[in-house]
């Protein structure tokens, strides 16, 4: 059997995960000036460990609204003035000032920082040390491959079910058991991790006519190599697929697993891995921006003396009035607690003084 | 010189390989490319062979 380097196959991957998010030449101009700078992606982390630990904080009630984001802007203004300082060395080191003007345009604004973020860290989207099989396999490469391989036979295998599924085909009985298979396989995954140790062992030599007539393309050939593994093969042309659309279709039978069993809501599992986590951040940040919102005790004061004027002249008047006061803070003071603050108040002005002038 | 032809087979694998990629990639629409990809008769087998398990 033709031998192949499992280390070369990890490094092909890696290399592969950088050059598809490099294609903008934009992201490619900051991310190699980045790659000599390494403070701003170093920024980056802290914020988010910043807004991690501020959110917590707030959460516990340590801080208020006010203070997370004070903190959160003073750290934002480092990171856009490093910015500005690196665009600026770029600039002087620039020997031909006449580049067109886009290529000036490094600086960023407050609201672009979470996409920068985005570009900056998508370079390190794919390393061995962070791949299950890899761990799995203890750092062994020859074992690591012995997964992979296994992994693409499957992945393949589902992929060719979904496209079947997808024409709308019917499936034979064999293909219902891997169907099947495939579901266990998923519900499993729910509480480990699975390994898929066994693939095919057949060469090219193996194949049957049509498909070693199916290998020839116009120029090039596959079928030079007798001995090649047709797993090998299956590996190679799975990098043309998108597991993405594997995993979206796990992660909803997944969901639909979980919430029968566990009662968690299935909107937790969204698209994105980690949607979840996102919408307590988003949730978190909500309820900061609603703290913020509400209305402090001096502007409140305010609205009470704005609904006083010209209600306390005659007596009877004064008589209805302090009727109307004596409820009118503690309302307004619970209305200031719901998001739509603004309407309630204004609607219950409206409604006391039709009350009031009746 | 066993090493040798051994590196040797290798390597012509390797640049089999990336021209075989480098057609799929210029020469195939996306449509074709699935079709080509999944078209092999063996799909079928994989994983159901006794020899395999």
């Amino acid at each position: 059997v033709l031998r192949r380097d499992p280390k070369e196959y990890f490094n092909y991957l890696e290399e592969l995960h950088e050059k598809s998010y490099l294609e903008s030449p934009y992201a490619q101009y900051i991310i190699s000036k980045l790659g000599r700078t390494d403070r701003i992606r170093q920024l980056l982390e802290q914020r988010k460990d910043l807004r991690t630990s501020l959110r917590i904080q707030y959460q516990k009630g340590l801080i208020d609204g006010n203070e997370y984001y004070a903190q959160v802007t003073s750290f934002e203004d480092s990171i856009i003035a490093a910015v500005e300082q690196l665009k600026g060395k770029l600039l002087d080191n620039m020997e031909d000032t006449l580049l067109p003007s886009e290529f000036k345009m490094v600086g960023i604004r407050r609201e672009e920082l979470e996409a920068f973020e985005e570009v900056i860290n998508r370079q390190f989207g794919y390393s061995r040390h962070f791949d299950e099989d890899f761990i799995c396999a203890n750092g062994d490469y020859d074992r690591a491959i012995q997964l992979k391989r296994g992994r693409a036979q499957n992945n393949y295998v589902r992929l060719a079910l979904l496209k079947k599924i997808n024409e709308e085909q019917l499936l034979d009985n064999k293909e219902k058991l891997q169907l099947k298979k495939w579901h266990e396989d998923i519900v499993r995954s729910v509480t480990e991790f699975v390994l898929y140790p066994e693939f095919t062992t057949l060469q090219v030599a193996d194949l049957s006519w049509e498909d070693i007539q199916h290998l020839k393309l116009n120029h090039s050939a596959l079928n030079a190599n007798k001995d090649m593994l047709v797993i090998d093969l299956i590996m190679e042309l799975s990098h043309f697929l998108d597991d993405g659309l594997l995993l979206a279709y796990e992660r909803e039978v997944k969901a639909e697993y979980i919430h029968k069993y566990f009662k968690v809501p299935p909107y937790l599992f969204d698209r994105t891995s980690n949607a979840s986590f996102r919408r307590l951040e988003v949730e978190t940040e909500a309820a900061i921006a609603n703290e913020q919102a509400q209305l402090s005790p001096v502007e409140l004061d305010k609205v009470e003396e704005m609904f006083k004027v010209y209600k306390s002249q005659g007596f009877r008047e004064r008589n209805r009035y302090e009727v109307l006061c004596k409820r009118f803070r503690p309302n307004i003071e619970q209305m200031n607690n719901q998001i739509i603050r603004n309407e309630l108040i204004q609607e219950y002005i409206r409604h006391l003084e039709a009350e009031f002038y009746k | 010189v066993k090493e040798n032809k051994a590196a040797e087979r290798e390597l012509d694998y390797i640049i089999n390989l990336q021209n075989f990629k480098h057609e799929l990639k210029t020469f195939y629409t996306p449509a074709k490319l699935v079709d080509f990809i999944f078209g092999f008769k063996f799909v079928g087998e994989l994983g159901t062979r006794a020899a395999d398990k």
